[in-house]
């Protein structure tokens, strides 16, 4: 049964209220659930309706540079090219999802046939003289703030991207317990059964796809905002898909916030430990969140925000 | 009684081997009908053509009076013709509820509705009491009966029943026995395709076979049984009635 | 302007890096095609075999053909471990649970190479490195042209394996069908630590001979990790002529649009390719036909 996710919304409204007090504590909570935000849509497609892509850095750079260009190239404002970035981004899943599904890619294959088509973007960006090559593209300051998107402060960017994050948990959890959700996970589990009876796979598996890759492609156009610099490395790189599967993972696939969850202990944790290890043992961090991630694939697959979960089904 | 399902002259090969040729026969409204056959003789396939889940080389299919090879499953399921599956297809990640609910979102929209009917359903073949259980614990049996629940839930006019009974103990299948003629008392017809000729005779009314893709002789089942033919393409495969 | 000059020395290339990315390839096509599981770490057992091969010259003077001899048993042994420690338990999980073990381990052998060697770019300067064989108007540097022929060797005694041993038949019924190669009575627990010994230990012929052509750092097996992916998916799964084919293929693409357009766009061309041979030949490019 999908409830009504109550008490993650109630802890990252908590969690807002309580980073206004301090910036650093804001950039904190503003990566926290900006990465979450990206997880949660791709375990739509991923967790619920078994589309395992390793592409989503696609769609996240899509949002991302749509927005980037817009704004150094021609000066408008990021409200006018964000609608253009989700449109681009979702035309581009539905393309590469008819293609993938006309074809019959499932699992491992689709994953590799998105990886690909993330691969194809970021080779072409990284060439482009238009886009910055693999230099990349800061975006000016200057203007009104409500239309530029370029705050001083760092409160705006929390208030936000807990939007975002609220509804992308608030509309996930509508189409979950409603029709869309039970045909979606009945895809994941048997495609054959489910069309048997009477789901039309296609056009659901390119709803979930799309809808996946839309969510991202406003959390590119926002991170293009807050961190005012583009470039392929930071938002059309494998790593940044890999690690929406990382914190899925971490976090429990088969729970609506469960990639919430993973980024909310991930994020703060690596920060933490930049501070206490500090950036001279590089890779540090990453070793430890490696380990982790092995260990609980291995051991609990079903993720930490299943442990509470399990206890109070048996 | 007319004809509610026609086939008519379907044809399928897979590369060289074909596998069905010119079958055809009709099913009356509100029949049991068998397929019956040796392994290999093509019942399976003759399903997926039905069904949706291949598509025939040659022939047509008459549902209603209405052409439906070529359709996708899910349109042929909507039209009202459901199956199950020999190797049973569960949703493992979720519960026996929720399994048929998806069924019934088919005749549903909206989720209050379908659980209903998903419920009513369940509790009609006797497994309400299973509803919460996860599909993936489930014992053959139970998944077998989850197989009818799921395609049920469709609200199907035609039931396709692709070897019920394969693997269960005599107990077991002479529930599934009963079951099924409960099923069509309440009006629905019925095609299932089944390897053991006791299970044929005790519950068919009429019954086709099929050899080496070829439609041998169709009428009603004790008539066919009795046919020589059919006895030498059985010789020594009979299994021990269960009913 | 493009040469004829320019292009012979082109396919030249392209086909010397082929071969090499062969060499990686058939390890993961062997794995993947036995175990269906997809590696993602496999490019990092290559980064370990590359150090092992840098570290045994610059320790104990050994060239890195004979540095093979060493580094090869070395791998396979890892091969073993991988199996025993994690793989082995990976095998139940569902799909995405072992694309999470792979890949954390991939992530996790590069930052501990990381923190072990650190960033530095690390390279076996041979004498032999700067001469070459001139082949018509184009030249191939011996290293490369040793690693070539190394894959060729490599892939035509893996092949006469999994021909004519009763090991090789097994492995190749247990990639056919899991299911009914239990049923004859093999040990899939068996056949599975071979095909990872055998496929981790190709790399230990690998990694020392691409040491002197290429520099060693954490991240140089993530590069061969994708593009082996595109070799190993067209050529078809488990299929050592279509990973060959693929390699050639690949490599061959990736050096002609370099010498077109940029070395940005080349690097894209193995994932278009891959776009392509995933849609028009879903089996592999050269694929038997299996009748149903």
């Amino acid at each position: 049964m999908i409830r009504f996710p109550l008490i993650p919304v109630l802890l990252v409204v908590a969690g807002f209220a309580a980073a206004t007090q301090d910036r650093y504590l804001m950039d904190v909570f503003v990566l926290t659930c900006l990465y979450g935000t990206m997880a949660v849509a791709w375990n739509l497609a991923a967790g619920f309706t078994g589309l395992l892509s390793l592409g989503h850095s696609l769609f996240i750079g899509i949002g991302a540079y749509t927005v980037a260009y817009g704004v150094t190239a021609h000066g408008l404002s990021p409200w006018v090219m964000l609608p253009l970035a989700v449109l681009i981004a979702v035309v581009c899943a539905l393309a590469i999802g008819v293609l993938c599904f006309r074809y019959g890619l499932k699992g491992y294959y689709f994953g590799i046939a998105t990886l690909a088509f993330s691969e194809i973007a970021f080779f072409l960006v990284s060439a482009a003289v238009w886009l910055g090559r693999s230099d990349g593209m800061m975006l000016p300051a200057g203007g009104d703030p409500w239309i530029s998107l370029q705050f001083r402060a760092k409160w705006p960017y929390g208030l936000m991207i807990l939007v975002v994050l609220l509804a992308t948990l608030i509309a996930g959890w509508a189409l979950l317990r409603a029709k869309t959700g039970y045909y979606w996970r009945s895809i994941r589990d048997n495609e054959e059964a489910a069309e048997a009876l009477g789901v039309p796979i296609f056009g659901f598996k390119l709803f979930s796809f799309a809808l996946s890759a839309g969510i991202v492609a406003v959390c590119g156009a926002f991170y293009a905002c807050y961190v005012a610099f583009v470039d392929p490395r930071s938002v059309l790189g494998v790593e940044l898909s890999i690690q929406l599967l990382v914190f899925s993972i971490i976090g429990g696939m088969g729970l609506l916030w469960g990639p919430l969850l993973g980024a909310a202990i991930l994020i703060p944790a690596s920060e933490l430990l930049r501070i206490w290890i500090g950036a001279s043992f590089y890779g540090v961090n990453i070793v430890l969140y490696a380990s982790l991630l092995i260990g609980l694939a291995l051991f609990l697959p079903q993720g930490l925000g299943a442990l509470r979960w399990r206890r109070r089904v048996s | 009684m007319t004809a509610l399902l026609d086939v008519d002259g379907i044809g399928k090969s897979f590369g060289g081997l074909t596998a069905l040729r010119d079958v055809a026969f009709q099913v009356p409204q509100g029949a049991i009908m068998g397929i019956i056959g040796p392994n290999g003789a093509g019942k399976t396939t003759l399903f997926n053509c039905i069904s949706g889940l291949m598509k025939p080389d040659a022939g047509r299919v008459r549902f209603g009076g209405r052409e439906i090879q070529g359709l996708r499953p899910h349109r042929i399921c909507r039209l009202g013709l459901a199956r199950t599956f020999q190797i049973v297809r569960p949703f493992r990640g979720m519960s026996v509820l929720e399994n048929v609910k998806v069924a019934a979102f088919a005749r549903h929209d909206r989720g209050p509705a379908a659980e209903a009917h998903a419920r009513a359903v369940l509790a009609d073949l006797g497994m309400a009491h299973m509803a919460a259980t996860d599909a993936g614990i489930l014992g053959v049996a139970e998944l077998r009966r989850l197989e009818i629940a799921r395609a049920l839930a469709t609200d199907p006019q035609v039931l396709l029943l692709d070897e019920m009974l394969a693997g269960l103990t005599a107990t077991e299948a002479a529930a599934l026995c009963d079951q099924i003629r409960a099923l069509r008392d309440r009006g629905l017809t019925i095609l299932l395709v089944e390897h053991s000729v006791p299970v044929v005779s005790a519950l068919c009314d009429r019954a086709v076979v099929l050899n080496f893709g070829e439609v041998l002789t169709e009428g009603p089942t004790a008539a066919v049984l009795a046919d020589g033919r059919v006895q030498d393409a059985y010789l020594g495969s009979a299994a021990p009635c269960p009913t | 302007m493009v040469t004829f000059d320019i292009f012979a020395q082109a396919v030249v290339s392209g086909l010397a890096n082929g071969a090499i990315y062969a060499l990686v390839a058939v390890g993961l096509t062997l794995v993947f095609g036995v175990m269906r599981i997809i590696n993602f770490a496999h490019g990092e057992f290559l980064m370990i075999a590359m150090y092992a091969g840098y570290f045994a010259w610059a320790l104990a003077g050994i060239d890195p053909v004979l540095a093979i001899f060493i580094v090869t048993p070395l791998l396979m042994l890892i091969g073993v471990l991988l199996y025993d420690g994690i793989i082995r338990r990976a095998l139940a999980a569902p799909e995405i649970n072992q694309m999470a073990v792979t890949l954390g381990l991939s992530l996790l052998l590069q930052n501990l190479a990381l923190m072990t060697f650190k960033g530095d770019n690390l390279l076996i300067p041979l004498a032999r490195a700067t001469e070459s064989i001139a082949i018509g108007p184009a030249l191939l540097q011996l290293p490369q042209a040793i690693a070539a022929l190394a894959s060729l060797l490599l892939i035509a005694a893996l092949w006469l394996v999994l021909r004519l041993t009763d090991f090789g038949i097994m492995m190749r019924a247990v990639a056919q069908s899991r299911d009914g190669a239990v049923l004859c009575g093999i040990g899939l627990g068996a056949v599975y630590r071979w095909a990872l010994c055998i496929g981790i230990g190709t790399l230990g012929i690998t990694g020392p001979l691409l040491a002197s052509t290429l520099y060693v750092n954490p991240h140089v097996g993530a590069l061969f990790t994708l593009k082996a992916f595109v070799i190993v998916i067209a050529g078809g799964l488990g299929n050592f002529g279509g990973a060959l084919l693929g390699a050639l293929l690949v490599g061959l693409a990736e050096s002609i649009a370099g010498a077109w357009f940029s070395a940005s766009i080349a690097a894209a061309v193995p994932f278009a390719l891959l776009i392509v041979a995933m849609l028009w030949r879903p089996e592999g490019l050269i694929a038997r036909r299996v009748a149903r």
